[in-house]
């Protein structure tokens, strides 16, 4: 009886023994003997080869959808005949149509790069920095516009923020949401213009589209980098941190507030105001829808009789007031019916507002306050 | 007074367009009251779009009616300001064939052609100002449209100072029209200067305030 208990003790131990030792890091007898014959099995395992890097032509959305989140409703693939019917709205007003024929300007007075750029205008695009814009605008030899840039705006999830509802009022709510009413919204009311048909809006779309960010625009270090790139190869763990990363990079709205005119326009806001900083605010903006080819039914001259009557009527609270304008704009007048947007504290700031002042200062000789 | 009558209603058939717009007049289908269900800018992100099958067709009828509005707003300035200058013109060449008539400086005969040009600018008149006024009242109301004051606190609503002007003018020019109708088949001797007076006057003061109506309605 305790031969047969100590038999099966023994191969108990023989069975167990082994294995858990073979688990310890002490060194085999063949490592201890210096065999060579195996020792490419028991070097540490090398570092996982990087993944491949993500595309820079790759659109921000699309990569938003590889990694899990829903297609937004103006999800499409366009093709390049409705990308250049696209532009052709965009920049031109009018495009030669699916049927061949010359289509009718979306707006009498407008088009749409009258107001919007159709490239990139923030140096930083987490934010909405009027000041970095500037310097920006001037870098890139770009206007300095009232509406922000049609350059990703696919890549958006709201349009017509914050104020707009006090301009457009209940029909800011369905644009809000939705890219396609935006652009609905934006051709009817915003360029008083027309509603666009079905293909037009399919056109304008395909060409946001065609301009929207991509992957080579973000700004990302290099973990973020590869926290993306390994979701994008495939590490579905990745996805949420990768979709996170992205929405980071990229600003998904375009903040819209109105900036009140300053409490005494004679003074303006109250900043030293440069004016260099001014001439470019000057140039940039007054002057791309003010001068040659003029929108609307106020001339401007790049001179001094143009800059003293704005002078003369800064603090005016009617149409013609430098900061009236600037903080509200203006109504529709004359035939085709054209107006003034608003300039939001976004897209102008107050330091930018007094730059201006302090630039019609300096062509008059007057001194600032 | 029973004289009058006809001439009463007439001048508050004449009126009724311009004033139409102060009542709450039940609004064909062209006037779509909007039930969007976002507050803007609320939440971006987790919530699900707005509808697009619903509100993209119900977006795209609203702006239809408000491109509509526009144009007729648009023909309705042109047709005003048109009918402001023709009464005018009218009046000064009124004035003209009356003090040639009443000192007889020039013989009837010779003064056919100025009577005619007159009568033509009058009816050039009528026929813009009354179809302005009908395009004033049929016109959808800016059912989706936001109140400007809405980004500009000091922005000051004229438009009922631009409809009591509107009442003005249009009883005015209904008196034009009464008084040459009057004039144009009136035998007695005794009533054709007042009712010449009253027509030139009425004829200034419809010109005048349908100006007046423009201005005040620009400040808005």
């Amino acid at each position: 009886m305790i031969r047969a208990w100590v038999l099966t003790w023994v191969l108990l131990i023989a069975l167990v023994v082994p294995p858990v030792l073979a688990q310890t890091d002490s060194p085999s007898a063949d490592e201890v003997a210096g065999d060579d014959d195996d020792s490419a099995q028991q070097e540490p395992d090398p570092e996982p080869p990087p993944p491949p890097p993500v595309a820079a032509g790759l659109g921000l959305t699309e990569l938003l959808v590889r990694f899990g989140e829903e297609p937004p409703a103006h999800w499409m693939e366009p093709d390049a005949e409705q990308i250049r019917m696209g532009r052709e709205i965009v920049t031109e007003g009018r495009t030669v149509g699916p049927d061949g024929k010359l289509s009718r300007k979306s707006s009498p007075g407008y088009v749409c790069t009258d107001c919007h750029n159709v490239v990139r205008e923030d140096p930083d695009l987490r934010s909405a920095d009027p000041e970095a814009r500037l310097a920006y605008a001037v870098e890139q030899d770009l206007p300095f516009l009232p509406g922000t840039t049609l350059w990703g705006t696919v890549d958006r999830v709201s349009w017509f923020n914050e104020d707009y509802v006090k301009k457009y009022g209940e029909l800011v709510q369905p644009a809000n949401r939705s890219l396609r009413m935006a652009i609905l919204l934006c051709s009817a009311e915003c360029s008083q213009g027309r509603v666009l048909e079905d293909w037009e809006l399919d056109a304008v779309t395909a060409y946001l589209w065609s301009i929207g960010v991509t992957y080579g625009d973000l700004d990302l270090d290099d973990e973020q980098r590869r926290t993306v790139e390994l979701a994008a190869a495939g590490h579905a763990d990745q996805n949420g941190a990768a979709a996170a990363i992205l929405r980071d990079a990229f600003l998904a709205w375009s903040p819209a507030h109105v900036r009140e005119p300053p409490a005494d326009r004679e003074v303006g806001y109250g900043n030293t105001g440069d004016p260099e900083r001014g001439a470019e605010v000057w140039r940039r903006s007054c002057l791309t829808c003010h001068a040659a080819p003029v929108i609307g039914t106020a001339p401007f001259k790049d001179n001094r009789g143009t800059v003293a009557h704005l002078w003369r009527e800064r603090a005016e609270a009617g149409k013609g007031g430098l900061y009236q304008t600037l903080s509200y704009g203006t109504r529709p007048y004359s035939v085709p019916l054209v107006y003034m947007p608003f300039y939001t504290q976004e897209r102008l700031s107050e330091q930018q507002a007094d730059d201006l002042r302090a630039y019609f200062a300096q062509v008059l000789g007057e001194e600032v306050k | 007074m029973r004289r009058w009558f006809p001439i009463l209603v007439l001048v508050a058939a004449m009126a009724t367009p311009s004033v139409a717009s102060a009542f709450d007049l039940p609004l064909p289908d062209t006037q779509p009251r909007l039930a969007w269900d976002r507050v803007p800018g609320a939440e971006r992100a987790g919530e699900p779009a707005v509808d697009p099958a619903v509100t993209e067709g119900q977006l795209r009828r609203t702006l239809e009616t408000l491109e509509i509005r526009r144009k007729m707003l648009a023909a309705h300035q042109v047709l005003a300001w048109t009918s402001a200058f023709t009464i005018i013109a009218a009046d000064v060449i009124g004035m003209i064939n009356r003090l040639a008539l009443q000192t007889g400086s020039i013989p009837r005969g010779e003064l056919e052609g100025a009577l005619v040009a007159h009568r033509v600018l009058v009816t050039a008149a009528s026929a813009t100002y009354w179809t302005s006024g009908v395009l004033a009242w049929t016109m959808p109301s800016p059912t989706a449209k936001p109140q400007h004051k809405g980004v500009n606190p000091e922005w000051k609503d004229t438009r009922n100072t631009h409809i009591i002007l509107s009442v003005i003018h249009s009883i005015a020019m209904g008196t034009v029209i009464a008084t040459g109708i009057l004039q144009a088949n009136v035998v007695s001797p005794k009533a054709w200067e007042p009712l010449m007076f009253t027509h030139t006057t009425a004829g200034f003061v419809a010109a005048g305030f349908v100006l007046g109506a423009s201005i005040v309605i620009a400040r808005m």
